[in-house]
């Protein structure tokens, strides 16, 4: 049952206005990293103070160029579902990029965030691209000396451990890096209060997204495999000339 | 173990069944508070799929269900033993790993490919036109989800698996039909086609066995009803004695789902039914839903007021109470005195099975498949045997391999019949000495096979399959509202029914489950 109209599509013609093309990128890592502070800063340029989660938004949009082609990121948060270890399987799967967020404040929530990239390994697609990315440098910059721990990045959660102790830098960046390469993993140190390394981040996974990869076949069925009966449930009657065409009623 | 900020919900939801799933995402789209908690660290209970170690894991526990050990249990009257209630739903669990001489390290390979399996508990398929694709439509939750149209129906017919044409199209090019076959099924399938549920139609035949109608009314061979009866309907009965009435209106609604979405009727999920169930929870999750994987339910609490006595409160594992107005929850988390209210009488028990294969069934391409043996069939069984074929397309398996899910009523003779049933698909070490002949077995050799017997149990409430108001007639407490397992049809429809019979409970007159405000755009 080969799906010839999509077929064509794979081998489309150069003169043809490039399309964007859909990356699925999801978020993972420990609660109160600062993950969703990370995509709002991407798509709105905008940061919120203990912000809450996001109600009802499966997953937000944001388009990015590289060179000729326009990358359309969907970008998934974990809708909280990383806090009682019950983030599905579903969420990961078919991702072709994901960031890894830990807090460079908290080194537990590095060792956190290696066990989400050894699962993605396992079990996510074998192309995935993984940025890792260490967040709320800002707590921790040398130039900010005078930063007070009430203006903390205090996204998703407060980090109620800190209360009154200074805040300190329990990662340091070399580390982080040295396991990210030796794990082939993209990295950076952001804040997404500041707005530092978030555009970045995501440039970099624009760039190293392999674009052919891309036009082959993806969760949302937006693009065909040639060969395989795939179906897509907004579209009633495919391949058979409309809904009941061929019904025996 | 971690602690939850809110001790109140709107509603708790106990299990991560698909019936479960689904209303936990329509109560939070709706605007509750939900809480939903599994006792496992996986999602879709008596729904869930599982790797190849996983699936080990899960018959292992199962072929030696656990002894109460707590005594503390008998003090509290409202305790709950999830793992001992579960654990005794799966009865005469068996695994096996075939050796076979030339593929020693057969096991090995199995595990060291053992996340590229999806091996499910209860398998099953959409009806093109049923209840659940709708809902995935309607509030595109389809979107979360992957798809792959069935290939083919088989029934099995002198030990050959015949292709059952399912449509028009089919009968008209079908080479194993003769002229006057092809007339007399053409006028039956634009009869059932047509049936408007109106009895009067049938003839005074309604009540009567659907084999006799086809025979008297359309003069069809034993052969061609069978294959209506068993294969050209959405719901393969598991016992005989259909009556007309029930099976032309599933032969109708078999012919109406075919052409949705492409030449076939039904649909498999790819990662199997536990990815639809992870869609709902992820749906409810995003709509403020709280999700517990891992946690037990120690115990119930009943409200102090007397006027009408309501579960008010339960205890997690992780010692916290919680409080909600409403519980809706799997049979498995409730305490043994609810359990026997909340459960229909005629609970079904059924013979499961499911089988790893290192290729496909004999001279057949298709990679997806529905293999129906009518009662009688030349495999000798008594009773239907219902089977699934899914492939590497589907992620049930690696490239290459086939697993095929098999399952009939349980009984006396069940094994035997599923056993000779199978014997027809596959061939395991044994059934290979025994045909020592001198042809090549053409059929494809089982590296694995599980099989369990099972008690599906419905809750009273869901029993009549009406998606009228939830009563709780059945005398649980108020605000209790109990999820039906898993059955034993191949679609999902009544999962779907009770989903949303609960939900009208809860939430009467609120819009079930509507598609998500749409996400904004942006530009560069």
């Amino acid at each position: 049952m080969a799906d010839v109209s999509d077929n064509t599509a794979l081998s489309g013609s150069p003169s043809v206005p490039m399309k964007p093309v859909q990356v699925k990128l999801v978020l993972l890592g420990e609660a109160a990293v600062g993950k969703s502070s990370l995509v709002l800063r991407f798509v709105n340029n905008e940061f919120q103070e203990n912000k809450e989660p996001t109600i009802g938004a499966a997953f937000l949009t944001q388009k990015t160029r590289v060179e000729d082609k326009i990358i359309k990121f969907e970008i998934w948060d974990t809708a909280g579902q990383e806090r009682f270890h019950s983030l599905a399987p579903m969420y990961y799967r078919n991702a072709q990029a994901a960031i890894v967020v830990y807090d460079v404040t908290r080194a537990a929530s590095l060792d956190k965030a290696k066990s989400w990239v050894k699962e993605l390994q396992r079990q996510a697609n074998p192309n995935i691209v993984i940025a890792l990315a260490g967040n709320k440098v800002d707590l921790v910059s040398d130039e900010d000396d005078d930063l007070h721990p009430d203006e903390l990045d205090g996204d998703e959660e407060a980090n109620e451990d800190g209360d009154d102790m200074p805040i300190t830098r329990q990662v340091p960046a070399e580390e982080a890096r040295a396991y990210a390469d030796e794990s082939g993993l993209l990295f950076f140190e952001t804040s997404a209060k500041l707005g530092h390394g978030v555009q970045e981040v995501f440039n970099e996974i624009a760039r190293k997204i392999p674009i052919d990869q891309m036009l082959m076949p993806s969760r949302s069925g937006r693009a065909g495999m040639p060969g395989s009966n795939r179906i897509d449930l907004n579209n009633d009657g495919q391949g058979i000339g409309g809904r009941g065409g061929s019904c025996a009623c | 173990m971690d602690q939850l900020s809110t001790t109140h919900y709107d509603v708790v939801v106990l299990g991560t069944g698909l019936v479960e799933s689904i209303a936990a995402a329509a109560l939070a789209r709706a605007g509750k508070s939900v809480l939903h908690v599994d006792a496992n660290k996986y999602y879709g209970g008596n729904w869930a799929a599982f790797s190849y170690d996983a699936l080990l894991q899960w018959a292992k526990q199962n072929e030696a269900p656990m002894v109460d050990g707590s005594s503390d249990g008998q003090q509290r009257p409202l305790a709950a033993h999830f793992a001992q209630t579960n654990q005794a739903r799966y009865t005469n669990v068996r695994a096996d790993e075939y050796a076979w001489p030339d593929a020693t390290e057969v096991s090995a390979s199995l595990a060291s490919a053992s996340r590229q399996y999806a091996l499910e508990l209860a398998p099953k398929l959409l009806a093109a036109n049923g209840e659940l694709v709708d809902l995935l439509v309607a509030s595109d939750i389809g979107k979360y989800l992957e798809f792959r149209l069935l290939e083919a129906v088989y029934l099995l017919s002198d030990d050959q698996l015949e292709r059952v044409p399912s449509s028009k199209e089919a009968v008209f090019s079908s080479k194993t039909l003769t002229l006057v076959e092809k007339r007399k099924l053409m006028k039956f399938l634009m009869f059932a086609g047509a049936y408007t549920g109106d009895e009067t139609a049938l003839d005074g035949f309604a009540e009567r066995p659907y084999a006799d109608y086809l025979a008297e009314r359309f003069g069809l061979a034993p052969r061609l009803a069978a294959a209506i009866e068993h294969a050209v309907t959405l719901k393969p009965p598991l016992q005989t004695g259909v009556t007309t009435h029930q099976g032309i209106t599933y032969t109708r609604d078999y012919l109406r789902s075919f052409g949705r979405f492409g030449p076939s009727s039904l649909l498999c999920t790819v990662y199997g039914g536990s990815e639809i169930v992870q869609a709902f929870c992820r749906v409810c999750a995003v709509f403020g839903g709280t999700y517990i994987l891992g946690y037990d339910v120690v115990d119930f609490e009943l409200s102090n007021d007397d006027a009408e006595q309501g579960v008010a409160a339960l205890s997690l594992s992780n010692g916290q109470r919680i409080t909600f107005d409403h519980l809706v929850s799997a049979v498995d988390y409730l305490p043994t005195a609810w359990q026997h209210r909340a459960i229909a009488d005629d609970g079904m028990r059924v013979l499961r099975m499911v089988t790893v294969l290192d290729g496909s069934l004999a001279g057949e391409e298709a990679k997806t498949a529905v293999i129906n043996f009518a009662p009688h069939s030349s495999a000798g069984n008594a009773e239907p045997v219902i089977a699934l074929q899914m492939d590497s397309e589907t992620h049930a398996c690696p490239a290459g391999q086939r697993v095929v899910y098999a399952w009939t009523k349980a009984g006396d003779t069940a094994h035997d019949a599923l056993d000779a049933c199978m014997r027809t698909l596959f061939r395991t070490p044994d059934s290979t000495a025994a045909q020592d002949g001198t042809d090549v077995d053409q059929r494809p050799r089982a590296l694995f096979s599980l099989r369990f017997e099972e008690h599906i149990r419905a809750s009273r409430d869901g029993h009549s399959d009406s998606a009228s108001h939830d009563t709780g007639a059945s005398s649980l407490p108020a605000g209790v509202h109990v999820c039906d397992d898993p059955d034993a049809d191949l679609d999902f429809g009544r999962a779907v029914r009770r989903a949303r019979a609960i939900f009208d409970a809860i939430t009467p007159g609120a819009e079930f489950l509507p598609k998500a405000p749409p996400v904004d755009d942006d530009d560069l």
